[in-house]
């Protein structure tokens, strides 16, 4: 699987490779395409995926994906050999829809037959053509329309893609994207490796927050708060905790073992004795 | 970022899924995603079959609405080509109401990059480079780059503001005279006049206040010069010292009060003014004083100025709302003026939020984009 390098991060285009890192790998990534419904509605958003920089290093660690820079042959005036191509296919998609249209065309004039007859009917009557009114069948409608039909460029269908279509090159990324040593990101990784969907948590002013499964059907379970060092104000624990109670999510602390040995989770409850 | 390129290996990339056939363009032209509400949440995650058939019927709909395609009639959208040197795309062809986008220059009408992409994912346009359609993936390298960018976020808020309904322009600033004429800018006017030898701006001329002005001005010059010749000779002298000098004093102390002026008459000239205290004129001069305006000094404005250049916050776009009967060539003071707080920043302090409202009239709207592309604004009102 390819992911494309902009924003210095990776994005995904095609919906197929977006579903497998979801459903197969657990990556969220966030939708920042603008999508083309009716009402332009605010909160729809579609293709392409944005992955955070976590997300995307994480991707490259474990080799479910291969970051590419395609800037370059994007970029790149097209030979005039290759335009020529270019150009042909394009036509040739456009004229082949001819067919097709018409097709579609007499397809939708069985679909409104009834009404179409009846003025037809109406406006030969007007004309005072009695018995060819009387004679006209479905049949003439549809063969009139047929010999009737004339294509138009202007009427084909034109798909802007979402994925580039063309065959093009990219150069593969090296290197790293994120520090892979900062203790923000092994948390980030070690999460995810026990099976858990990870993502920001922002939305709380944590640092992460832990799903039980996709967050299409599930409710966060844990709200991470990543600690440089194991050491918290008394009213820093409250505000942190007490959030988490309100939503019901438990409160987890994550920071660096002594000695430098490995990651340390410390979940804290809250407990009234008085109930 | 580390990432390296230069050295690296060139994959040719061949996509799994090619252009989609006739019958197919038609058969999804007007497709569509009606998103449905999903009903509660789960909070455990127990692996039982109605879970997984949840989940499968989420999926599905999450994918029908990532694959709704973008297909429209070859000419049923507006056409652009892109310009990659200059960073602009040229409209060649508009199409449906187009009046809220893009910027003449020279007869020609170009869009941003926002708008461009805005109008491309709408389905609204066809933008072509070196003679082909661009795929959306090709427009987000040329458009926006590979590199980290403001433009990401910019692009963001542009669209979640448009599609909520305003307009959305490149921030304009507001120009440096101000909308309303006072009598004090017809003084500033005509004191430039006289002592300077500027012209009085046309504006300013055709205010209300500019004739009472005037013709209060030359009163108390008629009240001046009308002296006896000996006198008025010295007076004039001593008045127009005397109006650099409130000047230049006045810049370094913008506040001033009839007595301290008083004051600085009698510092300022001494022994003029010692020798003219004697005299007759002395106490009409007095009395003229006295009738002289005090208004506010223009400079406590330029100062500011300048600090507000040196901050790093900057007003990004200007909105504004459809009803008001908003006109590109002559936009109306906009709504609201958005700053686009860039990721990690802190919220800007109450000073700089001031000095930057005292020279735009539309509240500010500071808005901030999550790492998890989360949309948040805040309004900030100054009482």
């Amino acid at each position: 699987m390819y992911l494309t390098l902009l924003n210095g991060t990776g994005f995904v285009f095609n919906v197929d490779d977006y579903m497998e890192l979801r459903s197969k790998h657990r990556i969220m990534g966030a939708p920042v395409g603008t999508a083309n419904t009716k009402g332009w509605s605010p909160n729809q958003s579609t293709l392409p995926v944005e992955l955070t920089k976590f997300e995307t290093q994480l991707v490259l660690d474990e080799n479910i994906a291969k970051l590419m820079d395609k800037s370059q042959d994007l970029k790149a005036k097209p030979t005039a050999e290759k335009l020529e191509k270019y150009k042909a296919d394009f036509e040739s998609r456009l004229l082949g829809q001819e067919e097709a249209l018409k097709t579609e065309k007499l397809r939708e004039t069985e679909r409104y037959m009834e009404k179409i007859l009846t003025g037809k009917r109406k406006k030969l009557l007007k004309q005072g053509k009695t018995e060819m009114a009387a004679a006209l069948t479905a049949d003439d409608v549809l063969k009139e329309m047929s010999e009737n039909f004339k294509f138009d460029r202007q009427n084909a269908l034109v798909e802007v893609p979402c994925e580039h279509l063309r065959n093009h090159s990219a150069q593969i990324v090296t290197g790293t994207l994120v520090d892979i040593s900062c203790l923000k990101y092994r948390i980030f990784k070690d999460l995810w490796k026990r099976g858990k969907f990870v993502t920001s948590g922002d939305a709380f002013g944590a640092d992460f927050l832990v799903y039980p499964g996709d967050p299409l059907i599930y409710h966060a379970s844990h709200i991470v708060i990543v600690l440089e060092k194991p050491v918290i104000k008394p009213l820093e624990l409250v505000a942190k905790v007490r959030l988490s109670v309100i939503v019901n999510k438990s409160c987890v602390f994550a920071f660096e073992k002594e000695n430098d040995d490995g990651i340390q989770y410390q979940s804290v409850a809250w407990c009234n004795p008085s109930k | 970022m580390d990432t390296k390129t230069l050295d690296s290996e060139i994959v040719e990339i061949h996509p799994k899924n090619g252009y989609l056939s006739a019958k197919e363009l038609i058969a999804h032209r007007h497709s569509e995603f009606e998103p449905q509400s999903g009903g509660l949440k789960r909070t455990q995650n127990e692996g039982t079959a109605p879970e997984l058939e949840e989940l499968r019927r989420a999926q599905e709909q999450l994918r029908a609405q990532l694959s709704v395609p973008r297909i429209e009639r070859l000419g049923g959208r507006a056409l652009a080509i892109w310009n990659d040197e200059q960073k602009v795309a040229e409209v060649l062809r508009k199409d449906g109401k187009f009046e809220n986008f893009g910027y003449s220059e020279q007869g020609r009408l170009y869009l941003e990059y926002y708008e461009a992409m805005f109008l491309l994912e709408l389905g609204r346009l066809q933008l072509e480079y070196y003679g082909s359609v661009v795929s959306i993936e090709q427009a987000y390298v040329l458009l926006l780059g590979k590199l980290e960018s403001e433009k990401y976020t910019n692009y963001l808020v542009y669209s979640a503001l448009s599609r909520a309904g305003y307009i959305v322009v490149r921030h304009i600033p507001p120009e440096k005279t101000p909308e309303e004429v006072t009598s004090a800018d017809c003084i500033w006017a005509l004191l430039k006049e006289t002592v300077g030898n500027e012209p009085v701006p046309d504006h300013i001329k055709t205010s209300p206040f500019y004739a009472v002005v005037e013709k209060r001005m030359e009163d108390i010059k008629e009240l001046i010069t009308s002296q006896k010749t000996e006198d008025s000779k010295i007076t004039k002298e001593s008045i127009d010292l005397e109006f650099d000098s409130r000047k230049r004093k006045a810049n370094e102390k913008p506040i001033e009060e009839p007595p301290s002026k008083k004051e600085k008459l009698s510092i300022a000239g001494r022994s003029l003014v010692d020798q003219l205290k004697n005299e007759m004129s002395y106490s009409k001069l007095e009395e003229i004083f006295e009738k002289f305006d005090i208004i506010q000094l223009k400079s406590v404005d330029d100062t500011k100025e300048d600090t507000t250049e040196l901050s790093s916050l900057k007003i990004t776009f200007d909105l504004h709302l459809h009803n008001e009967g908003f006109k590109k060539s002559s936009p109306k003071p906009p709504t609201f003026n958005v700053i686009i707080l860039p990721s990690q920043t802190s919220f800007p302090p109450h000073d700089e939020i001031a000095k930057i409202q005292n020279h735009h009239t539309a509240p500010l709207l500071v808005i901030s984009v999550s790492e998890s592309k989360q949309i948040q604004a805040f309004l900030y009102y100054i009482s």
